[in-house]
């Protein structure tokens, strides 16, 4: 499949046909520099963009079920609502997909923040917490809404090592929890070198062989 | 040179970058500056045509403009010889002034004789130079005229003789005609004396006369006649009132010094001037504050336009100072940004406003002289330039105080609670102020007052306009203020409105609403404000009209008036039998109501009196409850109607002869059969204030019926003929045609351009259209834009629920929860505090009314239009906003990345 911006002779190849297979378990790394199409690939796996030519099947997802209920994104900006606390961001999506009434929503809110240790936070407001702790906060409402595909746009990109080692480790274990596939954008080797397997991508096409 | 020339590149690119990257924000507050500029503006070219207007019917409403009184008779030719020569005097007649002893006549077997009488001698032109002085009631223009009440006193019509009394040899002359004296008061003023010093009334006996045969008559009697000259000036003054004043003022000041002394100018003009000039003034104020609350709103807005950036601005900000602008840099992009703002805004108002005023005003005068309109348009422009600088500049400050490298890092729409309780105790604070500053200023009653020269001015405290200000403020901070206290205590009941529409996530949305309070209370504030004004404007403008029409009506007694000359002739009755007949089938005719007009003495005082009958009256013309003391209109008349001898007298005279209900008055009327003053009995039954065709001094209102059994007299003398809408003119033309010169005949068209001082005959129409119009826009603007721009800082806020899987109908209800919650707090506050405001305007500008309204004119269709606009306006906001957060992609998560 290919994604291409703009029109007519102002357009941009973000994704030259792409082709790859995702399967449960896997743990993916899409791997390359800025504007390499990293985070157009990872869209258009999380069902945010559709390809321009081409198409892309989620044969593991339920079809009963909107796409976006069964994916869950992590993105690199602080994605939490600004005037919701941080555990009604995360019992957010378990309200919009109507899973489970608002009290069960609460709890399995909760208990997702407790996993990752954040319960002390529940009741904070996003701009009263660190870039790292929002980032957690993400991955908390990723495990609450229990997705079947992962995906994480550059989700370390404003943190430090420390940080983003840990916010990839709660991302693994989450996958792993959940037994989602997870594919997470990053430009960085050393979380990559977390992932199993390493998809290189350059001028938007995806390199011929994974690592 | 060439750092300068860097800046300069800088500060362009920027703008540039701006302009072209907000394009929507940039021309929004374009045209709130433009709004802005456009308001003020209008206004002065409003007020500047309004004085003119002033000044005009100040002149026009003067019948003589100098009397000129001259101390020897002998100077009489040499002072009209000065007068005729200089310059802007178009007319210059000596006026010879004799006193009678009295006047006798003798009518129908009866002989009847008045008091003191002023007999004025007048050269053959003066009718025509001054064609307001004198009217003819009946009878010819020439020869023997007698005033109006000294006919009715005498019962004399033309054709019959009277004989003066005076000097040493009594002359018997025939009357040619029944004549009014509209402008007696400065008649018979005394001239060159101070007020205090004025009679109370003008004589109640006049006859005027052909010069020559005054003279002759009074030198064979051996009276010696004073002389006064009067004169007619050229209309050209300057159009300010105040400008106006001071040119007559120092003209006459000029006449006066130039005949050494031997003269006194009585200004007639100067002084109508001078009360026009003290209501230009007032009305300078007056109009200003009706329309000032829309430029502030318009301003307002502009700030919520370019304020609705605040969260990127402040990321820029931060980004530059991380960069290593300095903060004067910093200060300067955003006053050249809001330079360019400014500019465009004012230029684009002013242009607005002058094509408002040339199809309103059919004027683009800015000021009463170009001075005046130089200042008034640096003024405007000052403005249109400071709310640009104002909006952009005091963010930037605040946010370079309170900048840290983390804003450049924040979260979009990151809430912002400030404390609001502050704000609320001051609102409050202020709400009690403007109740007590309203209850102080309306306990004085502010009224039309004659002046001794009998020109209507205003009695009107400045102080007026502190209540209504004060509630403004008030009303701004308890919305914003209380609005935000409010919901953030509001959990419940908010959970149980937003339930229905969204359902599962009602929690979510409420918790959000509550966070977000502070912005929703500040968009309900505008929106209120706006609501509130177009409210106020258009109430009181629509009770303005309202009284305007009233006064109309109170001052010429219906739709047209018929007013016949006094008859004591026995085929009388039957003649107006006839003419009521002939009234009633003329085409456009309704109903044609008698009423009895005669002069009754009560005491030594003699008053007007209107014999009615009580039920048909109300029928040809509208009865206001302000009219009456003691009871609404329906109640008074049907007391008076229901006590046969019943009078109702002024307040005036119930202190002065101590009445108390059902007290027996005995009042002096003509007679018919014996042709003397008989005391009749009447039963006071209530207190009137107005009464239609009466005087605004005292006069007397009794049954019909009764007044004729008891005179031997069933005439009317007036008829009140109530007529199809629009046709006023052509039914009073088609009166005079059929009547010819026997009556006098008036319709309320003539009337309208009549009544009232200079600032209540203000046309308020050109005003009221603009105001209306810019009102209704402010609504819209404020509900669609405030609507449309905080659902606009959402987006990210919809962009991320989408993501998290939220449908299409659950972004829309999202969006729709807000915007309706912020409509419904701005209308039902707006509702109030325009209802509250409507009130207060109105009563604490009762001077401008006259009479006072007993009860507000709704507009009803204008204000169901703006509402259904606004809920149309919000809706269309809405859904677009929705529109848009339904569409919103993954970019715009990434839109800082």
């Amino acid at each position: 499949m290919s994604v291409t911006y703009g029109r007519e002779d102002a357009t941009v190849r973000a994704l030259v046909e792409a082709s790859r297979r995702l399967l449960p378990g896997d743990t993916i790394a899409l791997c390359g520099p800025s504007g390499s199409g990293k985070s157009t690939l990872l869209h258009v796996v999380a069902g945010l963009v559709p390809p321009t030519s081409g198409h892309i099947r989620w044969p593991g997802l339920d079809p009963s079920v909107p796409l976006r209920q069964q994916i869950g994104v992590v993105f690199q900006a602080p994605s939490l609502i600004p005037a919701l606390s941080v555990v009604e961001n995360v019992e957010l999506p378990l309200l919009l997909h109507g899973s489970s009434p608002p009290a069960e929503a609460r709890d399995l809110a909760l208990a997702a923040l407790r996993d990752l240790d954040l319960d002390g936070l529940s009741a904070a407001l996003p701009e009263e917490i660190s870039g790292g702790q929002a980032q957690r906060v993400a991955v908390a409402r990723v495990l609450a809404a229990r997705p079947r595909l992962i995906c994480a746009d550059e989700p370390t990109g404003r943190l430090d090592l420390d940080h983003a080692l840990m916010v990839t480790n709660l991302l693994l274990r989450a996958a792993s929890q959940l037994g989602a596939p997870l594919l997470v954008a990053t430009h960085d080797p050393r979380i990559a070198d977390r992932l199993g397997t390493t998809w290189p991508i350059a001028d938007g096409r995806l390199a011929e062989e994974p690592r | 040179m060439s750092s300068m020339l860097e800046g300069l590149h800088h500060h362009v690119a920027w703008i540039s970058g701006t302009t072209r990257r907000r394009r929507g924000r940039f021309l929004a507050a374009v045209a709130g500056v433009a709004l802005t500029v456009t308001t003020l503006a209008f206004l002065a070219m409003f007020i500047s045509a309004s004085r003119a207007t002033m000044t005009d019917r100040a002149a026009a409403s003067v019948a003589v403009d100098w009397q000129v009184a001259l101390d020897n008779p002998a100077d009489t030719a040499r002072v009209t010889d000065t007068l005729t020569a200089r310059g802007g005097v178009t007319a210059v007649d000596p006026v010879e002034f004799l006193n009678a002893r009295g006047i006798e006549a003798t009518t129908g077997g009866t002989r009847q004789v008045t008091g003191k009488a002023a007999v004025l001698g007048l050269p053959a032109t003066y009718r025509r130079d001054f064609p307001d002085a004198i009217r003819t009631l009946v009878g010819s223009d020439t020869g023997v005229l007698l005033a109006q009440q000294t006919a009715a006193n005498l019962h004399v019509e033309p054709g019959q003789e009277i004989t003066l009394l005076w000097g040493d040899r009594p002359t018997t002359v025939t009357v040619t005609g029944v004549v009014e004296l509209p402008q007696a008061d400065s008649l018979f003023q005394k001239v060159g004396a101070p007020p205090q010093s004025q009679p109370l009334a003008p004589p109640d006996n006049v006859v005027l006369m052909p010069t020559a045969l005054a003279h002759k008559l009074a030198t064979g009697s051996g009276v010696t006649p004073k002389v006064q000259i009067h004169v007619a000036l050229t209309g050209t003054l300057p159009a300010d009132p105040a400008s106006a004043y001071a040119a007559t003022l120092a003209d006459a000041n000029n006449l006066e010094a130039e005949l050494a002394g031997s003269v006194r100018v009585g200004n007639n003009l100067g002084a109508a001037l001078d009360a026009a000039r003290e209501d230009a003034a007032y009305s300078q104020i007056l109009f200003l504050f009706l329309g000032a609350p829309a430029a502030v709103l318009a301003g307002l807005l502009t700030a919520v336009v370019v304020g609705s950036g605040e969260d990127r601005r402040r990321g820029e900000l931060a980004l530059l100072r991380l960069r290593g602008a300095r903060r004067r840099t910093v200060m300067t992009l955003a006053a050249a940004e809001a330079a360019c703002v400014g500019v465009v805004g004012t230029l684009a108002g002013v242009g607005a406003a002058m094509l408002a005023g040339r199809f309103a005003l059919h004027s683009v005068t800015f000021g009463a002289t170009s001075k005046a309109g130089i200042v008034w348009l640096v003024a405007i422009g000052l403005v249109g330039f400071l709310t640009a600088q104002a909006c952009y500049l005091l963010p930037t400050v605040r946010d370079l105080r309170a900048l840290t490298v983390a804003d450049s890092r924040r979260q979009f729409g990151a809430t912002r609670t400030p404390n609001r309780y502050a704000g609320l105790v001051v609102a409050m604070i202020l709400l009690v102020v403007s109740g007590l500053v309203f209850w102080a200023t309306s306990r004085s009653k502010y009224a039309l007052v004659l002046a001794p020269e009998g020109v209507p001015k205003l009695s009107i405290s400045y102080w007026a306009f502190a209540a209504p200000a004060l509630l403004w403020i008030g009303a701004y901070l308890l919305t914003r203020d209380g609005g935000s206290v409010a919901l953030r205590y509001a959990r419940r009941p908010l959970t149980m409105v937003l339930a229905p529409l969204n359902r599962r996530i009602t929690s979510t949305v409420v918790a959000g609403v509550i966070r977000n309070r502070a912005v929703i209370a500040r968009a309900s504030t505008l929106l209120a404000l706006a609501v509130a004004f177009a409210i106020s404007a258009a109430t009181f403008n629509s009770t303005y009209a309202q009284q305007s029409e009233v006064d109309a009506q109170l001052t010429n007694g219906a739709n047209v008036q018929v007013v016949l000359p006094p008859s004591g002739s026995a085929s009388a009755p039957a003649a107006e039998q006839r003419i009521a007949q002939q009234l009633d089938a003329i085409p456009g005719v309704r109903r044609v109501e008698p009423l009895q007009h005669r002069f009754a003495y009560v005491g030594n005082d003699l008053q007007d009196l209107y014999g009615i009958d009580a039920q048909t009256l109300p029928t040809v013309t509208a009865f206001q409850d302000a009219y009456f003391q003691g009871g609404t209109a329906d109640q008074i008349l049907t007391r008076l109607r229901g006590t046969p001898s019943g009078v109702l007298v002024s307040a005036e005279t119930v202190t002065d002869f101590n009445l108390s209900l059902g007290d027996h008055l005995k009042l002096r009327l003509p007679d018919a059969t014996s042709g003397s003053l008989r005391p009749i009995e009447f039963t006071y039954v209530g207190v009137a204030n107005e009464f239609p065709t009466a005087p605004k001094d005292s006069f007397l209102v009794a049954n019909a019926s009764y007044v004729a059994d008891q005179t031997h007299d069933p005439t009317a003398g007036t008829f009140l003929v109530d007529t199809e809408p629009g046709q006023e003119r052509a039914v009073a033309d088609a009166a005079r045609s059929a009547l010819g010169t026997s009556a006098a005949v008036t319709d309320i068209t003539q009337t309208r351009g009549l009544i009232g001082s200079s600032l209540t005959a203000v046309d308020l129409r050109g005003l009221t259209r603009v105001e209306l119009v810019l009102a209704a826009l402010l609504v819209l603007a404020a509900a669609a834009l405030v609507t449309g721009l905080q659902l606009a800082e959402r987006r990210r806020t919809f962009a991320i629920a989408q993501v998290l899987g939220a449908r299409r109908r659950q972004l829309v209800n999202l969006a729709i929860s807000e915007a309706a919650l912020t409509s419904a707090i701005g209308l039902i506050a707006g509702g109030i505090v325009g209802w509250a405001m409507s009130h207060m305007l109105v009563k604490v500008l009762s001077g401008v009314f006259d009479p006072p309204p007993a009860s507000l004119a709704i507009p009803w269709a204008y204000l169901t239009t703006i509402a259904l606009a606004t809920l149309a306006a919000i809706a269309t906001a809405s859904a677009v906003a929705a529109r848009l957060s339904a569409s919103t992609t993954v970019a715009d998560l990434r839109d800082r990345d």
